[in-house]
C-alpha cells in the first residue's frame, strides 16, 4: 500500500482506496446492461406520438434560442459573455437606483423614491462587443465576446429564484465570481500574457522549456521554487514588504495551492487543450511548462495526456510511446488512458 | 439541411445510450427509473433538434441534459436508496466474473463510490462524473455544461477534494464494510 499524502488535493498521491473506487465506476457495467434497441424503439414512439416535454425541459427548450445553437451546446463563451454584459447592466441599474433614492430622498423628505420601473434589458451586447474581437484562447478561457440571449431576469433581480438548475448553476457562478481572488478578472483575459510570464520564468529554472526531452516525474524542490518564484513576482496582491518577509523565510515553506497559482495552472492546460489540435507545438510547449511549474499537482494527470496527445500530434511516436509508458503504468485506468491508448494505437508510425 | 455532423436523437441513442445511461447511474438514477429517464433526455435532445458539431462533444451535450434530468428527479424525491437500486446493475456486471469474493469486492467499491458520490452536489458531481468516470476533458465539459472552463476546474477542484475526504472518512468510520482486498491491505 502506497503512503498517502496529507495533501488530499494532490492527484499523484490519490490513496490506493479512492483509486479503486474510481476504477470500479470506470469498469461498471451500469451502462452497458441498459437495452438500447428497446430503448431507441420506446424513443421513436414517443417522437412520433408527439410526447410532451418533461416540466424541467421547457426552460432548456425555450431558452435555446434555436435548435442549432442548443445543439451545440450552450457554450462557455456565451455564458461568460452574459455574466459580463449583465454585470454592466448590474451596475447600470444598481448606480440608477442609488441615484434615484439620493436625488428622490430629500424631496421626498423622508420617503424613499421607488426604484426606476424594472428595466426590459434586450441584451445590448453588440456595442461591448465591438472592437474586442476574442482570441481563440480567450474563448477557451470563456471570455470571448459573443452576442448572446441573456437571463437577465434571474441576474438582475435581489435574489435568484431557486427553482431548476438554471438557477443553481447562477448561484454556484455567482459564488465562483464572488471569490475573493484580485486577479481573477485578468486572469482568464491574459491568459498568453500569464504565459509568457511563466515562459520568461521558465529561463531562469533549471529545466529550460525548450529542451528536447519531457519527463514526466513527480515534483522537484527546483519546479516548486520556481513556482513559488513565479507566484511572488506576479500576484498583485503581494506587497513589496510581504515578498520580502516571504523570501527571508527559512527553510521555504511548502508551497501553498492559491487561487491565482490554481488559475494560472488550470488556464494554461485549457489552453493547452484547446489548440491540441490546431497547434500541437504550442499544446506540447504549455503542457511541458505546466509540468515544470506546476509538477505534481491535482491536474498532472491530464496534463500529461495532453502532453502525450500532443507529442502524437506532431508525429512524434516513439518519444510518445517511450513516455507514455510510464504514464500508464502509473495511471492503467485513469480517465484518460484509455483516450492515450486509442491515440498511440492510430498513430502513424514515424518515417 | 443539417449541417456535417450532425446527430439526429436517433443517431444519439444509438451511439450514446450506454454512456448516458452510466452517467445516470452514477448521478443516482436507480434502474426502476432509469428507461423513464433516459427517454425524458433523448426527447429532449429531439426537441433541441439533435447535436450539431460545437464546443461540446456529443457526450457532454448529452450529459447536460441528463444533469438536468437527474436533478429534477431528485428533487421530485424518486430517488430512493441508490446504494440498494445499483445492486441490480451490479448483478449484471458481475456475472462477467465468476470469482464470487471479486463480484463481492466489486459490488461493495460500487456502494462505497456512489455513498462518496452522493455528498458531492449535482454540478459537482457530475463534473466529477465526466471527468474522473467517462474520461471526458474540462474543456469539453465546460462546453457541454455551458460553463466557463475556469469554473468547470474550481467544479472539478472541489470534488475531487469531497470525494476524497467522504472516501476517507467512510472507511475510518467503518460506516460500511470496506473490500475484502481492503482488509487484507490492513492486515
Amino acid at each position: 500500500m502506497k503512503k498517502q499524502s496529507p495533501n488530499l488535493e494532490a492527484e499523484g498521491t490519490q490513496p490506493d482506496y479512492v483509486r479503486e473506487l474510481l476504477e470500479a465506476g470506470r469498469n461498471d457495467a451500469a451502462g452497458r446492461g441498459y437495452n438500447v434497441e428497446a430503448g431507441l424503439a420506446r424513443h421513436l414512439a414517443q417522437v412520433q406520438a408527439g410526447a410532451p416535454l418533461p416540466p424541467w425541459a421547457h426552460e432548456l427548450v425555450a431558452g435555446s434560442g434555436g435548435a442549432a445553437a442548443a445543439a451545440a451546446g450552450v457554450t462557455a463563451t456565451k455564458l461568460a459573455t452574459g455574466k459580463i454584459v449583465a454585470g454592466v447592466v448590474l451596475a447600470v441599474i444598481t448606480a440608477g437606483t442609488i441615484a434615484a433614492v439620493v436625488i428622490g430622498a430629500p424631496e421626498n423628505s423622508g420617503h424613499v423614491a421607488p426604484p426606476p420601473a424594472s428595466p426590459r434589458i434586450e441584451a445590448p451586447v453588440a456595442p461591448l462587443g465591438a472592437g474586442q474581437a476574442p482570441s481563440a484562447d480567450e474563448a477557451a478561457a470563456g471570455q470571448a465576446d459573443d452576442p448572446v440571449e441573456l437571463e437577465i431576469a434571474p441576474i438582475t433581480s435581489s435574489r435568484p429564484k431557486r427553482s431548476g438548475h438554471a438557477a443553481t448553476q447562477a448561484e454556484r457562478e455567482a459564488e465562483v465570481e464572488a471569490k475573493p481572488s484580485p486577479s481573477r478578472a485578468h486572469s482568464a483575459k491574459t491568459i498568453d500574457a500569464l504565459i509568457e510570464a511563466v515562459g520568461k520564468q521558465g529561463g531562469s529554472s533549471t529545466r529550460p522549456a525548450s529542451q528536447g526531452h519531457v519527463d514526466l516525474v513527480a515534483p522537484s524542490a527546483a519546479t516548486e521554487r520556481a513556482g513559488a518564484q513565479a507566484d511572488q513576482t506576479t500576484s498583485p496582491t503581494s506587497e513589496p514588504s510581504e515578498r520580502v518577509e516571504q523570501t527571508s523565510r527559512t527553510p521555504a515553506p511548502a508551497p501553498v495551492v492559491d487561487d491565482s497559482r490554481l488559475e494560472r495552472e488550470m488556464g494554461m492546460l485549457a489552453v493547452a487543450q484547446k489548440v491540441l489540435k490546431s497547434d500541437p507545438e504550442r499544446a506540447l510547449r504549455l503542457a511541458r511548462q505546466g509540468e515544470q511549474e506546476f509538477a505534481g499537482s491535482m491536474f498532472t494527470q491530464e496534463r500529461q495526456q495532453v502532453l502525450l496527445l500532443a507529442l502524437i500530434e506532431l508525429g512524434r511516436i516513439s518519444e510518445a510511446k517511450r513516455l507514455a509508458l510510464p504514464y500508464l503504468k502509473r495511471y492503467p485506468n485513469g480517465p484518460f488512458s484509455d483516450r492515450l491508448r486509442s491515440a498511440l494505437a492510430a498513430a502513424k508510425p514515424e518515417n | 439541411m443539417q449541417a456535417e455532423g450532425h446527430l439526429t436523437s436517433a443517431d444519439l441513442f444509438r451511439q450514446y445510450a450506454s454512456f448516458v445511461a452510466a452517467f445516470l447511474v452514477r448521478m443516482g438514477i436507480q434502474r426502476a427509473d432509469l428507461d423513464d429517464v433516459m427517454q425524458e433526455v433523448f426527447l429532449v435532445a429531439h426537441r433541441l433538434g439533435g447535436y450539431t458539431p460545437g464546443p461540446a462533444k456529443p457526450t457532454t451535450y448529452l450529459a447536460n441534459i441528463a444533469l438536468r434530468a437527474a436533478t429534477s428527479h431528485r428533487r421530485k424525491g424518486q430517488v430512493r436508496s441508490f446504494v440498494r437500486a445499483n445492486d441490480e446493475l451490479v448483478g449484471s456486471a458481475g456475472s462477467e466474473v465468476n470469482d464470487p469474493e471479486r463480484v463481492a469486492d466489486n459490488k461493495q467499491r460500487l456502494e462505497l463510490l456512489d455513498r462518496c458520490l452522493e455528498r458531492l452536489d449535482d454540478d459537482k458531481r457530475a463534473v466529477f462524473v465526466m471527468a474522473e468516470i467517462q474520461g471526458e476533458s474540462v474543456v469539453s465539459i465546460a462546453a457541454g455544461l455551458g460553463i466557463p472552463v475556469d469554473t468547470a476546474y474550481s467544479r472539478l477542484r472541489a470534488a475531487r477534494k469531497l470525494f476524497q475526504e467522504a472516501a476517507a472518512e467512510l472507511r475510518a468510520h467503518g460506516e460500511s464494510e470496506p473490500p475484502a482486498r481492503w482488509r487484507r491491505a490492513e492486515t
